[in-house]
């Protein structure tokens, strides 16, 4: 990790020699660090009022001026702001710019966007850098993402046991992709030993908040009885719960079943 | 025709009489100095001690829930990943801790090398105060003798070297005047180094200042004490969203728990 702002390893130049605790350097860091970001910042807090009302203008106006003092929160939302051309003309550095600055200094969106950022200048190496610092900031969306690149062999060499570890982060936060890209890899024993019951877990977490494909893998495991106890009214509830949202499998399946067994 | 005596001042008199307020005043903004960087050193040691009790020990607490989600998280389901994380976070938790609760550290035995010994010496018996020839120099050379007492107690040869060469060069000056008074230009230029160091010296001093101010810590004070022109105490607000932060941690950790508990593992 590029954090060692956060390991101590930074240094107090000592002037004349008068030396303050180096090896404290890293707690006074954050202190200095999580005070400038405090939301009781006043000029973020009439920021926030201004944009809350639509004035936009005004609200970037605030903003700016608590990023220059180093409100990270400020500088991510001023590099939204760029890039949205809201209450500012859409300037793409100036939102790379802030952006940057708010994840150098730590913000986990910032640095997701960042991530993303450079996703699609096709820089993966980036990209990845970023990616794991946000989700090693426990960025749910950060962790799926992390869990893709390595599955995908991103910007890093593919794994597939890192990938379920930082699937299963993002899907024990609740995050609906994760949780079926982790049903997946117990499903097909990728990266993690195979387990059905497992499986069939995520997948139910993942059906219950809409995602058509655990909708479909749901019911087909209650209709083979892989994992779970076969149940056939489960395997038409779920099989049409996905067809609903245009799975293709879901509607051949569906068909199908109408046809022989309306 | 009557004698018309003007008394002209000497030119020199002048000169030497405006050199010498100089050099007073400089010295004296340089005692100035030396006194604003003690202060202020001595002001971030105590702000230093109130914010790791205030907020440091928070810090540690935080690093520690956080240490024990990674571990439950190992717990529940080991892979060299999430092995690697609870290290990374026990680690920290650690660091966290030392720094929080640990005590100062203890300064390292003061054993100088033999040539800092002797460089101090030849240091000490040339500005010692009670060498000063008058009052102006005796204020002056307890100035002198106090840096020197501290570059020699923290090994710093550099600037007891720089006290050495000054008075060296002052009094080179002094020497190349035959017979025992020093003729005005001498004095002229002696007192145009002297200046000069002293001017230096500020400008090191500021830069020290500087350096202090910028530090981390430094801009944490700066930052508290501009707070409290507002009625606000940084270092509570600091602490109070540390508070939540910590309770939003345990929450996270009894979740964790729980699921560890439900697996019975």
């Amino acid at each position: 990790m590029e954090d060692k702002a956060q390991s101590g390893l930074q240094h107090i130049p000592s002037g004349g020699g008068l030396v303050l605790h180096s090896g404290r350097t890293s707690i006074f860091a954050r202190g200095r660090r999580d005070a400038a970001n405090s939301s009781s910042n006043s000029d973020y807090q009439s920021a926030v009022a201004a944009y809350n009302a639509g004035r936009f203008p005004a609200a970037a106006q605030s903003f700016k001026q608590a990023a220059d003092q180093g409100h990270a929160e400020s500088q991510y939302i001023l590099s939204t702001m760029y890039d949205a051309g809201k209450g500012v003309p859409q300037d793409g550095a100036q939102a790379a710019l802030w952006e940057r600055t708010a994840a150098e200094q730590g913000h986990v969106y910032a640095q997701a966007n960042l991530s993303f950022r450079c996703y699609s200048a096709s820089d993966l190496a980036g990209a990845f850098e970023w990616c794991q610092r946000a989700a090693d900031g426990d960025l749910a969306w950060a962790q799926y993402n992390l869990g893709l690149m390595y599955q995908k062999g991103e910007g890093v060499a593919p794994s597939e046991a890192e990938a379920a570890h930082w699937y299963r982060l993002a899907a024990s936060q609740g995050f609906a992709d994760a949780q079926q890209r982790l049903a997946d890899l117990y499903y097909l024993g990728q990266g993690i030993p195979r387990s059905y019951a497992q499986a069939a877990l995520w997948y139910r977490r993942a059906a219950e908040q809409g995602s058509a494909r655990a909708q479909f893998q749901l019911g087909y495991l209650y209709d083979v009885g892989l994992g779970i106890e076969h149940d056939y009214a489960q395997y038409r509830y779920w099989t049409r719960m996905a067809a609903e949202q245009g799975h293709e499998d879901a509607l051949r399946e569906v068909n199908r079943r109408d046809y022989r067994d309306p | 025709m009557p004698a018309e005596i003007i008394l002209q001042p000497n030119p020199n008199a002048a000169d030497l009489a405006e050199k010498r307020e100089r050099l007073a005043a400089v010295r004296a903004a340089l005692a100035e100095r030396e006194s604003d960087v003690a202060q202020l050193h001595s002001q971030l040691k105590v702000f230093e001690g109130r914010y790791l009790q205030r907020v440091g020990v928070l810090y540690a607490e935080l690093d520690e829930i956080a240490a024990r989600i990674t571990e439950r998280e190992v717990d529940l389901y080991d892979s060299d990943s999430a092995r690697r994380r609870a290290q990374e976070a026990r680690e920290r938790a650690q660091e966290t801790h030392e720094a929080a609760f640990g005590a100062d550290q203890e300064p390292e035995e003061f054993d100088p090398a033999p040539s800092l010994k002797t460089l101090f010496r030849e240091v000490a018996r040339r500005i010692h105060p009670d060498f000063a020839s008058d009052e102006a120099e005796q204020k002056h050379f307890t100035l002198l003798m106090t840096r020197a007492n501290q570059a020699y107690s923290r090994g710093d040869a550099e600037t007891l070297q720089r006290l050495l060469d000054d008075h060296l060069e002052i009094n080179a000056a002094r020497a190349e005047a035959s017979g025992s008074d020093e003729s005005d230009g001498v004095t002229l230029l002696r007192l145009a180094r002297q200046i000069q160091h002293a001017e230096r010296d500020i400008a090191a001093l500021e830069g020290e200042l500087q350096t202090l101010l910028g530090s981390e810590i430094g801009q944490l004070y700066t930052g508290a004490e501009a707070a409290q022109q507002d009625d606000r105490d940084l270092l509570a607000e600091l602490a109070a969203s540390l508070r939540e932060r910590i309770a939003d941690a345990q929450y996270r950790l009894e979740f964790v728990e729980r699921q560890v508990s439900a697996l019975g593992r």
